[in-house]
Order: C-alpha cells, then structure tokens, then sequence
C-alpha cells in the first residue's frame, strides 16, 4: 500500500490548500451572482411602481383602471 | 442579522483563517511520522467537523420546524444541509489528496472513516431531489425537516460506530491512548476550527440574507401582479420560482 508513497508532499498540501481558496471564491462568486440578480429584479419592480405612479398621475392614462390603486 | 453583525462576522472569519492557516503551516511542529503533508490536517478535519456539525444543526432546526410550523426552521435547515453538503465536497476532495499523499491512493474503500462519511455526503446528496421533487411548499417543507432529523440523528450514530470499529488505520488524534495531539498542533488546529466554524456561519448568514430578499422579491412581484389585475406588471416579468 506505501509503495506509491511520494517523497515530496509540499505539492499536495499546496493542492489542497489551494483547491478550497478556489471552492471558497466560486461560491462566494455564486452567492454574489445571486445578489446582483436580486438587485436587478429589485431595480425592474422599482421601476414598475414608478411607471404606475406616473401613468395614474398622467392626465390622459387617469382613466385606465390597471395598477393605479398600487399600494406598493 | 444586520449587516455591521455581518461585517464583523466576515472579518472574524478572516482573521482567524488566516491566522489558522498561517500557524498551522508555520509555527506548528512538523509531525515525526507524516512530515510536512500532515499540515492538511488542519484544513481537512476542521472541514469535516464543521460539516457533520452542521449536519446535524440541520436536523435540529427541522425538528424546530415540525414543532413550531415556522417556515423560518425549514429555511435554516435548508441552508445548514446545504452549506455542509458544500463543505463536504471540500472534505472529500482534501481527504483524497491526503490519502494520495500518504498512502500513495486517492481512495482506500477498507478504511471505515473515508466510507462513512463518503456515505454521509451521499446520504445528503439525496436531500436536494427529495426536497424538489415535492411540489407543495407545505409538503415539501415537513418531509423535508423528517430527512433533515433522520439523517441528522444518523451522523452521531455513524460516527460512534466508526470509533468502536475495529480496523482502525485512519490517525487518531484526539483522546488517543498515546496523548493525542501536542500543545502547539492542538492550538493551531483550534484556531483553524474556529476559523472554519466562523465561515459556515457566514456563508448561512449570507445564504438566508439571500433567501430572505429573493422572496421578499417575490411577494413584491405578487403584490404588484395583483394590484395591477394580471396586466402590464405581471406581463413584463417572467414568474419565479419561490425562494427556497
């Protein structure tokens, strides 16, 4: 079983380490890929409230009965 | 969990990785039978011990959860399986670089500890179809605590009897008949598992902070969808799937 021992180990223990720094930053690349998505669906729906508060403040859009009574 | 809570928690985890990894390489004595590959110990265990912690935290909280009906327990169950499962592949795959580096094999199947974690892991790999394969959010949640305490209580269970098996070749640092780990190599590992400790809980923080906002997302877009009678609101986004 010991035959295939290496005699220096240095590279494996780099490995290793190594190896978790780069898991580390892919899932924190992740959960920050996440959050970006977050903060864009959150731009999209400010956007949306916007859009419904000026098309029930615009004289000409009054009359239309969608997302004027948005209490969001 | 405020974000100064989180800053500081972030930090912590920082420095005590840091200071852990840095000891462990630099200042903790060379170990006379492995030499300098031993020093994956201290990255290696402290994986694995938080990992089965977490495992187990995981039941725990789905116990919570049957308990108490919060669907806050099912989110943190959730997440500390999920965080363990990823520690756990980092277990793995450093416990295979020093099996290599040791016994000169990426895997040795007669060694109790190696296999009973590797089925473990599996064990919680199945968590994810089981969890997703149940379409009421209800369902899903309390047959998912059940898994979540079952194999929870199985992590214990396995590892009380790796200890009393017989064949024992894997290194048997603590509480050793022959004195265990020296006082240098016991402190540097501590800081090491502290460390590792602090940056689960990080991660679980920032996974539920993510959580939290992706369905408060969606419970704005619901709002809104209502609100605006299934009209332009509704049309212009595409549904997504409810934050798990």
């Amino acid at each position: 079983m010991f035959e295939n021992v290496p005699t220096d180990s240095t590279g494996y223990v780099l490995a290793a380490y190594i190896f978790f720094l780069l898991m580390l930053l892919i899932y924190i690349g992740i959960l920050g890929a996440k959050f970006v998505r977050i903060s864009r669906e959150i731009g999209q729906l400010t956007d949306e409230v916007e859009a419904g508060k000026v098309d029930a403040g615009s004289p000409g859009k009054a009359a239309e009965p969608v997302r004027e009574e948005s209490s969001v | 969990m405020s974000g100064r809570t989180l800053k500081a928690l972030s930090i912590a985890t920082v420095v005590f990785l840091t200071a852990g990894f840095v000891l462990a390489i630099f200042w903790a004595p060379m170990d006379a039978d492995q030499g300098f590959k031993q020093k994956i110990f201290y990255l290696h265990v402290p994986l694995a011990i938080v990992a089965l912690i977490g495992f187990v935290a995981g039941g725990i909280e789905g116990f919570r959860h049957l308990r108490s009906g919060d669907r806050k327990h099912d989110a943190n169950s959730y997440v500390y399986i999920h965080l363990s499962v990823v520690f756990g592949v980092a277990v793995l795959v450093t416990g295979a670089i020093w099996a290599k580096a040791s016994w000169g094999h990426w895997w040795v199947w007669d060694e109790p500890t190696l296999v009973s974690f590797l089925i473990v892991f599996l064990l919680y790999c199945t968590y994810y179809p089981f969890r997703y394969a149940i379409e009421d959010r209800d369902r899903q949640a309390r047959y998912a605590s059940v898994f979540a305490i079952t194999a929870g209580a199985f992590v214990p269970l396995n590892f009380l009897a790796v200890r009393m098996a017989e064949t024992l070749i894997h290194p048997r640092v603590f509480a050793s008949s022959s004195g265990g780990l020296p006082g240098t190599m016991m402190f540097a590992f501590l800081v090491c598992l502290v460390g590792m400790g602090l940056l689960w809980l990080t991660l679980v923080k920032v996974e539920l902070a993510g959580k939290q906002a992706s369905g408060q997302v969606s419970r704005l877009r619901r709002a809104l969808s209502a609100d605006g009678g299934g009209g332009s609101v509704s049309g212009r986004i595409a549904p997504e799937m409810e934050a798990s």
